[in-house]
């Protein structure tokens, strides 16, 4: 049986090379050959296909063992990281304190339910 | 404030909307589902009303007394994110604010925190909010499309609007920046401006291609 990849360090790793190469996540996808649909799904937490992970190792110049869990990893891992917060809003510019309270704590529960799933 | 789009950006949209209706399967003459590329991205879209309980004053607050203030969020367990929506708004203000925070995602726009300042004032971010409203515009009414669809209905707009999905609002600023007039219409308005001795400056201000626009203008 395939053993899971650690998507999140995966991410990480592809993320941080591409800033270091000044490349956004369009222009790497058009490097390799891949739809950049791919790499918004990684960020959700969506395992490549085999062939395109191939590919991000390659390019990332390590083994495609590199990402591949350990037993009992993933819960470790699962325990360990809890994402940054951060938000897009798209509300009016000028709003009453009270409103502007409201749309925080909305987005924060959001942003709650996403980390109590990982 | 005036916003104006880097040089190519709308092209640069307009590039992103095609392949991406490629990999949904659509033309540019469909009309297209927000819903279904934040399926296809992975990107859970849930209404402002399905949050968990302790939120339910404020749910309140933005669906019945503010409904107008708040379109929706994109809130970031980074690197994850889930959209957030306000369900009050009719259809298609719905479509269009989801595809506004897809538009955000698409042009790898970086998302922050805190949203607001001390004093509740929003931090100003007007040139990346013009930018997600032309990619949400261009993903919603193709330029490559619209011409056509257009003709379809005999250049009504609210019909056309329909068409697609989206508000009368949006799609009068698409047809303005998508369907230039036809050169007979360029021809007439060239002669009307020879004969425009009064205002002659005036007049070919108004046919100068490339000036600034207002943010009103962009999110198009």
């Amino acid at each position: 049986m395939r053993r899971p990849i650690d998507v999140s360090a995966l991410y990480g790793a592809l993320d941080s090379k591409r800033r270091m190469e000044d490349l956004s996540w369009r222009a790497l996808a058009r490097e390799l050959e891949l739809s950049p649909s791919i790499f918004t799904r990684l960020a959700q937490g969506s395992e490549p296909e085999k062939d395109s992970y191939f590919l991000m190792t390659e390019w990332l110049g390590v083994s495609s063992d590199d990402f591949v869990e350990r037993e009992g990893q993933s819960e470790e891992r699962r325990r360990d990281t809890v994402g940054e917060i951060a938000t897009f809003l798209h509300s009016d510019k000028k709003l009453k304190p009270e409103t502007a309270e409201a749309i925080t704590r909305i987005v924060e529960a959001a942003y709650r339910e996403m980390a109590e799933k990982e | 404030m005036n916003v104006v789009l880097p040089q190519g950006f709308k092209d640069e949209c307009e590039e992103i909307a095609r392949e991406t209706r490629e990999e949904l399967g659509l033309d540019d003459e469909q009309r297209f589902d927000p819903w279904a590329l934040a399926e296809f991205l992975h990107i859970d879209v849930d209404s402002i009303e399905s949050l968990d309980q302790s939120t339910s004053r404020d749910v309140r607050r933005l669906t019945k007394f503010d409904h107008d203030r708040f379109s929706a969020a994109t809130a970031f367990c980074k690197p994850e994110c889930r959209i957030v929506f306000n369900p009050a708004h009719p259809p298609a203000r719905q479509r269009e604010s989801v595809a506004h925070e897809l538009g955000h995602v698409l042009v790898e726009h970086e998302p922050t925190w805190p949203p607001f300042d001390e004093e509740g004032k929003r931090f100003s971010r007007e040139q990346e909010e013009a930018e997600a409203d032309y990619m949400a515009a261009a993903l919603l009414v193709p330029a490559s499309g619209l011409p056509a669809v257009l003709a379809d209905y005999g250049g009504d707009i609210a019909a056309t609007a329909d068409h697609y999905g989206v508000t009368v609002d949006l799609m009068r600023q698409r047809v303005e920046h998508c369907c230039p007039p036809s050169p007979i219409a360029v021809e007439a308005d060239n002669a009307s401006m020879l004969m425009a001795e009064e205002a002659p400056d005036q007049a070919k201000a108004d046919l100068e291609p490339g000036r600034e626009v207002s943010s009103s203008e962009t999110a198009i």
